[in-house]
């Protein structure tokens, strides 16, 4: 399947609401990066024009490309600019794109440092956390799939193990002892692993 | 209006902290009646939690899209936050039978939220030209220079004990 008939097969899926209560599973370690750009002065359109503008290729340039590390993420706007929610796969493959020469990123960043920073007319910003196996939780209740779920695997909430897992976050055990084999949280350093 | 901050800074943080994003979704545009209580019922949650910083919540931005609202708060770890979504006396839990029982699994609005632990120096976030926001109005601002400059200098200076 091409890329672009697997994103769209993707749009039709983000727009339809499931019934009932539902959460994410993953074994894996993982990356939140948020990201985004504010129009501090409205009028100096040429400085944020062009920069929405390479946001809106990056992300069709990342749209169904899992090779890149990238996993999914939503699009939410506030007040005066635009947030971008991402789940990368590691911190290593989110920087590589992100310092890739041949891919969107790299050429907009060394746009915006020559030519719009020192105005401030627009600004930007982004904050990633590296987030461990186990340690996170979701419920998404009569939403379409997204976030988290639709980056990794939607599963249907509040089964024995969800509830357990859920525990286990609570008592901070979730992520040893494997006295519980269902509970198939990995115990790798992973996070450490990318860090270094 | 928040004040544009101009230069590069970055947040501190040396313990561990949950990130709690939480959104809903209209699904039907026409049952006001059940859409526009559960808008209204964040913002007595959130004026609470800025009343009692003891709670261990350390700050929230909001975003929205078309179909609603979500924010991403900060808070110092899930305990914190799950006491406070569990505790009779906070406005969460009353907040929630409410929303269960007028709304319940009717379809007309749909909630979600995600829950990250971010252990000590797993996080690195920077801010260019920019008011206050994020970890750094949750947590401290400081400018992005020397050991902070770059964000592996930044994910690595974060680490605990460097």
């Amino acid at each position: 399947m091409s890329a672009n008939a697997r994103w769209e097969r993707e749009v039709s899926v983000s727009k339809e609401v499931m019934s009932g209560r539902f959460t994410a599973r993953t074994d894996e370690s993982f990356v939140v990066f948020v990201m985004g750009v504010r129009v501090n002065r409205v009028f100096a359109f040429r400085s944020w024009v062009g920069l929405m503008w390479s946001l809106r290729s990056m992300l069709r340039e990342l749209r169904g490309r899992p090779e890149t590390g990238f996993l999914g993420g939503h699009t939410h706007f506030c007040w005066r600019g635009v947030t971008l929610f991402q789940y990368w796969n590691s911190y290593k493959e989110l920087e590589k794109y992100s310092r890739n020469p041949d891919e969107g990123h790299m050429p907009g960043w060394q746009k915006f440092n020559r030519r719009v920073r020192k105005g401030g007319a627009v600004g930007l910003w982004h904050e990633a956390y590296l987030v461990g196996p186990g340690c996170y939780e979701a419920v998404y209740a009569d939403v379409p799939m997204s976030g988290l779920a639709r980056a990794t695997t939607c599963v249907p909430a509040f089964g024995g193990k969800e509830t357990r897992r859920r525990r286990d976050i609570r008592n901070g055990t979730n992520d040893v002892d494997g006295k519980d084999e269902e509970i198939s949280v990995a115990v790798a350093p992973e996070v450490a692993r990318e860090a270094g | 209006m928040a004040k544009v901050v101009n230069g590069r800074f970055t947040a501190k943080m040396d313990e561990p902290f949950a990130v709690f994003m939480i959104g809903m979704r209209i699904n039907n545009f026409l049952a006001v009646r059940k859409w526009l209580p559960t808008v209204r019922a964040m913002g007595p949650m959130l004026r609470e939690l800025h009343k009692h910083p003891e709670k261990g919540f350390l700050g929230a931005d909001f975003f929205f899209h078309l179909r609603g609202p979500m924010l991403v708060q900060y808070w110092r770890s899930f305990d914190d936050l799950e006491h406070f979504a569990k505790n009779t006396d906070d406005p969460h839990l009353p907040a929630w039978r409410r929303f269960n029982k007028t709304v319940g699994s009717d379809g007309s609005v749909g909630v979600w939220h995600e829950t990250y632990i971010v252990e000590p120096g797993n996080y690195e976030a920077i801010y260019v030209n920019m008011p206050i926001l994020g970890l750094a109005k949750a947590t401290e601002h400081i400018p992005a220079i020397g050991r902070r400059e770059t964000a592996r200098k930044r994910l690595m200076r974060e680490k605990p004990g460097s």
